[in-house]
Formats: C-alpha cells, structure tokens, sequence
C-alpha cells in the first residue's frame, strides 16, 4: 500500500481532537453523555464536511501502521459515529426510548459472562 | 447475488396456530418457573459456548446454568475430545474451577488436592491410604451430555438427552452446521445486561417484526420496514420453533440514512441497516442465505429455550438469556464476523455498525421490565397476539409441550 495522500490540513480543529479523540467506544460514549447538545453539534458540524479526507488519509495505513500523531485524529473521527443519532434522528443527547445505554456491559469475548 | 426480477416477499405470517389471547401466567408464576428449571432447562440442548475458544488441550471455559446452580467444566482432552463435567470435585464437592476461562494441565481441587486429568479421571489423592476404601475409577467427574453444531458447544444436562443435538436442531440441517462452523469466524463485540424481567420477555422482543416500525422509530424505521419481516414457524421443529426473517424495502429511499452511514458504507458491510456498497465476505453459505433475492438481509432462529440466532451473509449473531429467578434474567449478545478489519474505513465502518446496533438492541430492551411488571400486578392477565406474531404462539406451544412431555416421561 503506497501512501500517497497527505496528512489533511487540521487547524481550527484542535479542541475538537482533545475533547472527542478519545481512545475507545465507552470512552466517546460517556463524552456524548457528558456534552451538551450544543457541543455535540458545533463538534459535528466542524467535523462533518472534513470527514470524507481524514478517511480517506487514514485508510492508505495498514491499521497497525497509523502514524502515531494522527491517532487523536482517528479517534475523533470514530467519535463521529457516536454522535450520529443524536444529531440527526434524537435531536437529543440520549435515546428516551431504549433502556441506559450504561446498563448494556460491553464483553470481551463470547464466554466472558463478568463477575460468575 | 440477488435477482432483481425477483422481488416478492415470504408471507408475513400466518393464523395456522390460532388467533385467540394467550395467558400470561408463565412469565410470572413461581411455580411456573419451577417447572421451567426441570424440565426445560435441565432437559433442553442449551448453547453454551464456541468451539473456537476451547482450542488446545487443558483449555476449559466453565458455564453457570445460574438458576440451577449448575456450573459446568467444558473441558479440551489431550485427545482434543471436548468433555463437559460439572464443577464439582467427586472427594466432598468443592468447585475445581472459579474462572469463567483458564487452560490447566490437570483440575486440582483446592480444597484437599484431589486431581483429575483432562478427561475427568481421577489420577491423585493426597494420603490415598488413609482412605478405607477408594476406588479412584468410580470417582470420575460427574460427566454432561455435550455435542457441537456449527461450531458452538451445546451440554444437555439430562441423565439421557431426549433427543440427539441434530434432532433437536431441525430444520437447521447439515448446511447451516457447515456455514456456522466456518474457521473463518471470529467474535467481533458483544454486550451483556440484567434486566428485572422474565427471561422469555427478552427472547420475545427478538422473534416478531411487527414491532419494528415503532419500537425502532428513532433508528431503523424504514431501512427494515415491518412489513419485510416475515414470521416463520417449524411445526414439526423440538428445538427450532420458529424465527423471523428481515429484507431491505423496495423503495431504497425509506429509512434515514444519514451521511455517516452512508460515508460508513463506502469501507465495509458491518450496519445490517445500510445498503453496503461493499457486501460482507463469507464462504459457503448455500441453503442457508437466500442470497438470490436481493432484498433479503438476514434470517433468525429462535433455539428453544433461550437462544436467538441471527444468519446473514459475513455476520452472525447470538442472543442468549438466561434466567437467574422468574423475576430476573441476564441476557447476552455476541457478534461474529469471517472479516477482521484491517483499515481504518473498515474500522470506521464498523464502528457505525456497533454503534448503530447498539441502540437498536436498547430500544429491543426497553419494554421488557415494564411489560413484567404489568404482568405481575395483574394489570394485565392476557396478550393478544396477530399473523406476524405467530412465533410467539409457536414458542409458547413448544413451551408447554416441552413440559408436558418431560412429565409425562417422569411418571411411572
């Protein structure tokens, strides 16, 4: 895989990456259910019309290949999948018609059951 | 791949088991539940694990069958035999095994030290002469009936199995034993929660799709109308009552879909809800997806008692719930995929996907302990069931005649 496309131009960005680049699914969660929904939003909006190039420059990596500085990128970039619903079918930080999205324990494989 | 021309949809459902109300009494009744514990738990093929992760000799996963107190070793042999014992050590009946998953060279008891090897045999006792009278070959662990299907490990916890696993399984024949048993599947993500609910309240939210269009209002609405899931029942099935299948609409218009699924169905197949520009990968397959039509997304199985087993191209799914008392149950759901990512867009596409099955599934759960609740007060004595929600009378027949059958054998 040659890498040909260049680390996109990010600036104005910034607080966007430090607050939403975080490292895990439970980890973006909890920060969406920690924001406000106008944070949310001014954190889509900047991020939305962007997406398509970080995408695009992170894909050309093998996965484990990700240079180190463009991993806060990443995260936020997957943020975006986390907020998804709340912008654009909640209008609203939580779903108010399913059970606390806390009370569903992720595994970590298939006999992993917690505390037996 | 599918025929366009070919776009008629399976019956939505059916009458043929009846059309009256049905009781509700078995969700709420203690004495109900005891019945359940005898003679469907502890006579029923119960899925209990993959084969995958009890690879190499001295692997061990130990299963709790919660509300019988049951804890079962599912052992690997040297002879790579897979074996199920109980937990319990034949001297005076300690548990050999506290980890949900270990590897061990032989089950040494904690207790006073008795050992048995991977086979069950016991092969050490410590000060074997201050016993008057050992006979170490009568002291095996006490073994369980197991057998594997499609690559999961199923124990069966009666003395002598009514039926073997395969009879049990029809109409999921040989074919479904091949594509689920594929190497190439590995478990991606899944979760777990305890819900304040009779445990069948979880299986039955998974087994009808009239709900669709409301209960999914604020995901997938549309994208899977209810009108595209049809019911199934297997009159003639012990193990497989029934089930449900799942078929994109015509009009690819309907359902939202917002610009992350869209972007995310550029890099991968992983949202069961998108129309992925990229199809899932997987082998096999034949007899079990129905890939010539083009609409159709994925087919489920209700594996009676508990289980919910979701088949689609590239992606299975599990749904177990195990009751810990009438009132209670821990339900479960784990993803496989043949396809582990190796780019970020396969990544990001995957996240969509977790992501937006995350909350469709919150929404799945989100009636139950109400539903329970109105139940148990009395509010509510009986539900009313139509076409489309057949499986639920198919699952509530097999129920009772599960019962009935294993009391009858019981009686002299």
């Amino acid at each position: 895989m040659s890498i040909t496309t260049p680390r996109p131009e990010t600036s104005g960005l910034e607080n966007h990456f430090a607050a939403w680049g975080l490292p895990t699914t439970e980890k973006r969660l909890s920060k969406r259910l920690s924001s406000s929904m106008e944070e949310v939003r001014s954190f889509y909006d900047a991020m939305l019309p962007r997406l398509p190039e970080f995408i695009e420059y992170l894909n050309q990596f093998p996965l484990d290949a990700i240079p180190q500085e463009a991993h806060q990128l990443a995260w936020a970039s997957l943020a975006m999948c986390e907020v998804d619903n709340a912008i654009n079918k909640w209008h609203h930080i939580t779903l108010d018609t399913g059970i606390d999205i806390l009370r569903m324990i992720p595994k970590t494989n298939f006999p992993d059951r917690g505390q037996q | 791949m599918g025929k366009a021309e070919n776009l008629a949809l399976p019956e939505i459902g059916s009458h043929a088991l009846g059309t009256g109300k049905l009781p509700v009494n078995q969700y709420v009744s203690k004495e109900f539940f005891e019945l359940e514990k005898e003679h469907i738990f502890r006579k029923s093929w119960l899925l209990v694990g993959r084969e995958s992760d009890v690879k190499a000799p001295g692997d061990y996963q130990n299963f709790m069958v919660d509300t019988l107190g049951v804890s079962v070793v599912i052992m690997r042999g040297k002879d790579q035999k897979l074996r199920a014992f109980y937990n319990a050590c034949t001297h005076r009946g300690s548990r050999l095994v506290n980890a949900a998953t270990g590897n061990v060279r032989a089950l040494v008891c904690n207790f006073h030290g008795w050992s048995f090897n991977l086979e069950g045999d016991l092969i050490n006792v410590p000060d074997a002469g201050l016993f008057a009278d050992l006979d170490p070959k009568q002291e095996h662990l006490k073994p369980i009936h197991l057998d594997v299907w499609g690559g999961f490990i199923f124990i069966n916890l009666a003395e002598k199995p009514e039926w073997t696993l395969r009879e049990y399984l029809k109409p999921l024949d040989d074919k479904f034993d091949r594509y689920l048993g594929n190497k190439d599947w590995s478990w991606s993500f899944g979760w777990r929660a305890k819900f304040n609910a009779n445990w069948k309240l979880i299986v039955d939210a998974q087994i009808e799709g009239y709900h669709v269009d409301m209960t999914h209002r604020k995901t997938i609405a549309g994208a899977i109308p209810g009108s595209s899931t049809a019911a199934y029942y297997f009159p003639e099935s012990v193990g497989v009552p029934c089930g449900v299948a799942a078929y994109r609409p015509e009009d690819t218009s309907r359902g939202m879909q917002t610009p992350m699924n869209l972007l995310s169905a550029k890099y991968g197949a992983t949202s069961i809800y998108t129309k992925p520009e990229r199809e899932f990968a997987a082998e096999g397959g034949e007899g079990v997806l129905k890939e010539d039509h083009p609409l159709w997304i994925f087919d489920n199985y209700l594996v009676f008692p508990n289980i919910v087993l979701f088949v689609q191209k590239g992606q299975i799914l599990i749904q177990r719930t195990l009751p810990i008392s009438a009132d209670e149950c821990i339900w479960e759901v784990d993803f496989y995929h043949t396809e582990k990512p190796t780019t970020f867009g396969h990544v990001f596409n995957m996240e969509q996907g977790v992501i937006q099955i995350r909350d469709v599934l919150s929404e799945d759960l989100y009636t139950a302990e109400g539903i329970h609740a109105n139940f148990k007060c009395g509010a509510i004595t009986h539900v009313n069931l139509n076409k489309q929600e057949v499986p639920l009378r198919a699952y509530y027949n097999r129920l009772l005649s599960a019962i009935e059958q294993s009391q009858a054998k019981e009686k002299p």
